[in-house]
């Protein structure tokens, strides 16, 4: 039954996500690029953007632009709309509408992008492997090649190619990324195959926790699902610098809170929460205090 | 007979009405059979999972 569930809404949401994109398939909108850093090294896993997919865009905009200070530029026709997300004037991520529908089932997600040398390979990799392509390869206009896609354990990531992630992101701006898995053994064995990760369990960690590692650089972590009866997800962390003061900030713009900081909870350097449209994400103080 | 059949059922329809109507305009909320919660606010129903703390240990390092 719970698996009827979650195999349901991962099909409710990738429908919608791919109808929600499908008309930049023949949109002239122009992407903003995913660089990160002025770097020129591309890193094959990194995470180098971010999408927003929810049914109601304004709320998002209202809710991160009073939380965050981003700022939104809307490009596109009415029936054709990508909003830029800008954090000091830089691009660093869009919100997508969906469609309106009346499936509760169908909440807002964070798709998180990974650079990968060819999205065509890699979207190939992820049927053979049992994933699914959700927006199919496509050529956008000043983003490149791109795909969304679900992997075998049904987490949906965007591909892209080219891009690099910032190391030292400035506050406010994404820190981290994070799968959510209910198979992480098998998420693990899927994403050292796929882009090449060194996956290294932490000592000493309860529950699990891995790191992906590509060379030198820690790309994304790994853990158990501790939601339940949601499907596997790629959760985005966000720096700031007073979890809690955000936590209550953010609980009186109207988002969820599904852990507050709290001494046993990473010792008060992290908050969970759901922005108003049902969105997951983290917000993390770092360095760690 | 069919009179007391019909105060009963007209009862029940009271009742539900009332439930839903102050469902709408509160912050109450439902456990789902798929282990969601539902949670009513202005903004009309919306799903919540249910987050184990005791799961997670996540956060870069």
């Amino acid at each position: 039954m719970k698996t009827t569930i979650k195999k349901a809404t991962l099909y409710a949401f990738s429908l919608l996500l791919g109808f929600g994109l499908l008309p930049a398939c023949q949109s002239n909108i122009n992407y903003p690029a995913v660089d990160m850093s002025s770097s020129e090294s591309v890193q094959q896993g990194a995470f180098v953007w971010r999408d927003l997919v929810t049914r109601d865009p304004a709320a998002a905009q209202q809710f991160y632009g009073e939380m965050f200070g981003w700022t939104f530029e809307t490009i596109g026709t009415e029936t054709q709309q990508y909003t830029v997300i800008r954090h000091d004037g830089k691009a660093i991520g869009g919100i997508i509408r969906m469609p309106v529908v009346v499936d509760p089932a169908s909440t807002a997600e964070w798709v998180s992008s990974m650079t990968v040398p060819s999205v065509k390979g890699a979207a190939e990799i992820i049927k053979s492997k049992g994933g699914k392509i959700i927006f199919p390869v496509s050529n956008l206009k000043g983003r490149g090649m791109s795909a969304v896609v679900s992997d075998p354990q049904g987490a949906i990531i965007g591909l892209v190619e080219g891009g690099t992630p910032d190391d030292d992101p400035p506050l406010n701006t994404w820190l981290w990324t994070e799968l959510w898995s209910g198979q992480p053994t098998q998420s693990a064995e899927f994403y050292r195959s796929f882009v090449n990760y060194e996956v290294k369990k932490m000592d000493n960690m309860s529950p699990d926790y891995w790191i992906f590692e590509n060379g030198d650089t820690k790309s994304a972590g790994l853990l158990k699902n501790p939601m339940e009866n949601t499907r596997s997800q790629w959760l985005p962390y966000i720096r700031v610098a007073d979890p809690a003061a955000l936590t209550q900030k953010a609980r009186d713009a109207g988002a969820t809170v599904l852990a507050a900081p709290s001494s046993e909870l990473r010792d008060g350097n992290v908050a969970v929460l759901l922005d108003p449209t049902g969105a997951p994400f983290v917000i993390q103080r770092w360095p760690l205090q | 007979m069919l009179k007391s059949m019909i105060k009963r059922f007209l009862f029940a329809v009271l009742l539900f009405t009332m439930s839903a109507g102050l469902e709408s305009c509160s912050n109450m909320r439902w456990g789902t059979n798929a282990g969601l919660d539902v949670r009513f606010g202005p903004g009309g129903p919306r799903i919540v999972p249910h987050f184990e703390i005791d799961l997670y240990s996540g956060g870069r390092f």
